[in-house]
């Protein structure tokens, strides 16, 4: 800041980002963006996946610089070089994953996070500084707990309470919700609302939730592929015209209706145990069991044993102890069992847990069934002309954007990377398939077709186990849901009578 | 103003293909630095290492007969580092492939033994490599030690062993007491091409090795599989590959390749089991593997390019008097440039400018 000038006003910090453009190369990000938060206002900022939402909060917190625009602060232009040049504006963000250092209790995660830290800090009294900032804050968090012991949504609380000890005005939250239960979502969002009704504060939102726009904020700015595609009053608008904002005239793949009947049990889990990479044990005695023709949820708020669970049903992790059985078969995730159970897996970030990244999208469609007639013949040689056209066949079914099939998956874009997974894992017939958040970070588009995919394979008698941190996907799918809470399963219900606040308490660990 | 490495949002293939060649002329550079350092005139220091050798037959038949062993184990080396294995005893498999295949020789001395000794000789090389190089593998696979650390000790206990038996049992009684077997028999020698040249039927089986590679890699079931385990372990776990299984494959084939390069190098140019038979070609053959950009046909390449350089040192050594381990410098070189070249495949230089306003200007 420059010496002598006029200080930033009081009170909440309204933001402007005036025409802003922001090129990656000759990738074009943003593209002559507007986005005006007005002070004291809640504001949120939607749009799909790949949309520009964080890039364009970044070019504000002086993460990037953009390749044209300006940045107004207080309705001054400001040059932002660098995040702390954001926070000495009073601008804060808090981000989709936790900052927190766990091991560290909250009121030394507080202190630590200040400028200005001491060498020698005088706990005593910054404790009764902070009791006396934590009286004037609608959050309640226990200042002496370790974080490593506090709940996510308490977590999330100290994230945002962190930024207010900083004294920031201008709050963005990146997907603020992602990591909490919906009861813990609907508290915090609450508390934020009335912070700004009560002045001192102005937020801006980044979310993919309708519900939390439609409960919580006063002005919604939506993008689309890098451009706006509307704003305005959320009272003036509804979450189909919101809808149709952010997914433009794009036609969605629709879901077949459920059909069919319970078959045999397919996919029997049982006293399995696992533990993560640290050693801790992250899979503790879990026993399950998933009929064809039905498919099985598992919510759970992330970390909670769900990935290493899904690593052993895909092989990429070794089960301690515990058996899981396919078709009665014992099953250890070996090349010749998946095909002969005809087993399908999608894996959450399919580019890096079913991919080879530098290999063609050929090659990875046909990554399962490369051994095999017509890929291989003679138990030897590969034919590479079955190769292209099995994948050229696949690239059209299944709508995938790529050049052409010898292009490197890796160029491809994460949705068109999930359709190519999904051509490879659902293009053959299919009697168990283990999905694992096959949704995240998906356009709409490939969103509902997904989900329809999972659906026809399910009508078509398959067992599908759907392991998934969105709710909705879950309540949306499943026939059956079982809530995963520390490694065990605490909870089941049928997914038609699933009430939402029990879930949520269950997610919790009530 | 700093510099920063930036990520580039698609692997740049013009800069893998020309990496190499920037490696090269880097290396040429730091060389020519190194050349004045040492009080020699460059231009003519680099003359002699890379013109002279061309410009002479007899010199291009050396070459031709140095890089037989450096792309066969090389060829074998790639196969390995493609499949995430890291195979650094290629020295080791190489000179265990020379004792197996010389003890036939050895054991046939003055018999009447027929034409079939000298192919008996390179299956006994390939599978003294191969058994050697599974050595790590196998260490690797069942008890998860660092196959880098086994494979690079393995290569002084191979060394040891070699330099007990020319010492000891395998002694040429005829010989004044050098440790050094007799001269192997004309059917325990690999024919030379040319009557009177260098040129023998190793380098051959180093092209059959060469294409047999290529094949194997972008034809088959199993390079299929050894690419997608090292591209991709996660990916390979998911599709239920039996990686264990692919490095042990890895490490036999690049371990046979070593020794029978090594059975070859001894019954062909050198004549006879001794001490020092390789100039550190297990070694080098790691260069030509990266140089090669683990491609059969750039190993190829590359290979006839490190022999030229041992050719180059040895004349540069006897013109003007430079250092035979200055060639040690400079293979060490190329390899460090190499490498570092090849970051430029996924990253870029960028100007970073303190002040956004200024930055502007530069996109």
């Amino acid at each position: 800041m420059i010496i002598g000038e006029t200080p930033l006003p009081e009170g909440p910090l309204g933001v402007d980002a005036v025409a802003v453009t922001m090129k990656f190369g000759d990738f074009l990000a943003l593209d002559n963006v507007a986005l005006k938060v007005r002070p004291g206002s809640f504001h949120a900022l939607l749009g799909e996946n790949g949309a520009g939402k964080s890039t364009l909060v970044k070019c504000i917190m002086g993460y990037y610089h953009a390749t044209e625009g300006d940045i107004l602060v207080g309705g001054r232009e400001q040059a932002i070089a660098n995040p702390k040049d954001a926070h000495a504006l009073g601008l804060g963000m808090v981000y989709q994953h936790f900052t927190l250092v766990p091991a560290m209790t909250v009121a030394e995660n507080l202190v630590l996070a200040r400028d200005d830290v001491p060498a020698v800090v005088n706990w005593a009294r910054e404790k009764q500084e902070l009791e006396a900032f934590l009286a004037r804050m609608p959050f309640k968090v226990p200042l002496n707990a370790r974080v490593s012991d506090i709940s996510a949504g308490e977590r999330q609380k100290c994230e945002i309470l962190k930024q207010l000890y900083l004294k920031r005005r201008f709050l963005i939250l990146d997907e603020p919700t992602s990591v909490l239960t919906p009861g813990e979502a609907d508290e915090v969002l609450g508390m934020l609302r009335d912070m700004v009704v009560n002045g001192g504060l102005t937020i801006l939102m980044i979310t993919h939730k309708f519900r939390e726009v439609m409960a919580f904020a006063d002005e919604v700015t939506i993008l689309r592929r890098g451009k706006l595609a509307g704003n305005g009053k959320v009272a003036d608008l509804t979450p189909d015209s919101m809808a149709r904002m952010m997914i433009g005239a794009e036609e969605l793949t629709v879901q077949p209706p459920r059909v069919g009947q319970l078959g045999e049990a397919r996919l029997e889990l049982s006293k399995l145990c696992a533990i993560d990479d640290a050693g801790a044990v992250a899979v503790h005695d879990v026993s399950l069991t998933v009929r064809g023709g039905e498919i099985v949820g598992i919510a759970g708020v992330s970390g909670n044993g769900q990935r290493q669970l899904v690593e052993v049903l895909a092989g990429q992790r070794e089960a301690e102890s515990g058996e899981v059985r396919v078709r009665g078969d014992l099953y250890s995730a070996s090349r010749e069992e998946m095909r002969r159970h005809r087993m399908s897996l999608l894996p959450e970030e399919p580019l890096k847990n079913a991919c080879v990244g530098g290999m063609s999208v050929a090659d990875n469609i046909a990554f399962r069934e490369f051994d095999r007639a017509p890929f291989a013949t003679r138990g030897w040689w590969l034919n590479r002309s079955a190769f292209r056209k099995d994948a050229e066949r696949k690239i059209g079914l299944y709508k995938i954007k790529t050049r052409s099939p010898d292009t490197p998956i890796s160029a491809l874009s994460g949705g068109n990377v999930q359709r190519a997974v999904l051509a490879r894992e659902l293009g053959g017939e299919v009697e168990v398939l283990i999905a694992a958040n096959p949704c995240f970070g998906l356009d709409f588009a490939a969103v509902a077709q997904i989900h329809a995919e999972i659906m026809a394979a399910r009508n078509r008698g398959a067992a599908v186990l759907l392991v998934s941190e969105d709710l909705d996907e879950l309540l949306e799918l499943s026939d059956r849901l079982v809530v995963m809470f520390h490694g065990q399963f605490v909870h089941e219900a049928r997914a038609s009578e699933a009430d939402l606040t029990e879930i949520g308490r269950h997610m919790a660990g009530h | 103003m700093q510099l920063v490495l930036e990520k580039r949002a698609e692997r740049s293939n013009a800069i893998a293909l020309i990496s190499p060649l920037i490696a090269i002329g880097l290396t040429l550079v730091t060389m020519s630095i190194l050349f004045a350092m040492l009080g020699k005139n460059p231009i003519s220091a680099l003359g002699v290492y890379f013109i002279d050798p061309l410009v002479d037959g007899y010199s291009l038949q050396e070459i031709a007969v140095k890089a037989t062993p450096l792309v066969m184990i090389a060829i074998g080396l790639s196969l390995c580092y493609l499949a995430n294995a890291w195979n650094i005893g290629a020295e080791g498999q190489f000179l265990i492939g020379a004792v197996a295949g010389s003890w036939l020789a050895v054991k046939t001395q003055g018999t009447d033994a027929g034409p079939w000794v000298l192919p008996a000789m390179l299956l006994l090389g390939a599978v003294g490599g191969a058994l050697y190089g599974l050595i790590p593998a196998i260490c690797k696979v069942r008890f998860g030690a660092s196959e880098i650390l086994t494979s690079l000790m393995l290569v002084y206990v191979a060394d040891l062993l070699l330099d007990y038996l020319v010492r000891g049992p395998w002694r040429d009684p005829k010989g004044f007491n050098f440790p050094t077997t007799a001269e192997f028999d004309p059917v325990a020698t690999v024919p030379v091409l040319i009557e009177g040249g260098r040129l023998h039927l190793g380098g051959v089986i180093a092209l059959v090795v060469v294409a047999a590679g290529a094949v194997l890699l972008a034809k088959t079931i199993k390079g299929f599989e050894i690419r997608v385990v090292g591209a991709a372990p996660r990916a390979a776990r998911f599709g239920g590959f039996n990686s264990n299984q692919l490095i042990l494959l890895a490490f036999a084939i690049s371990g046979a390749l070593a020794g029978m390069a090594g059975i070859i190098e001894v019954a062909g140019p050198v004549g006879h089991l001794q001490p020092g038979i390789s100039p550190g070609y297990g070694f080098t053959a790691i260069i030509v593997a990266f140089l090669g950009r683990l491609n059969p046909i750039g190993i190829l390449i590359a290979g006839l390019f490190l022999a030229l350089t041992f050719i180059g040192g040895e004349q540069a050594q006897i013109a003007m008097k430079i250092p035979l381990d200055v060639t040690k410098v400079f293979q060490g070189i190329l390899l460090f440039f190499v490498l570092a070249c090849d970051s430029l495949i996924l990253y870029r230089f960028k100007l970073v400018f303190a002040s956004p306003k200024v930055s502007r200007g530069a996109h």
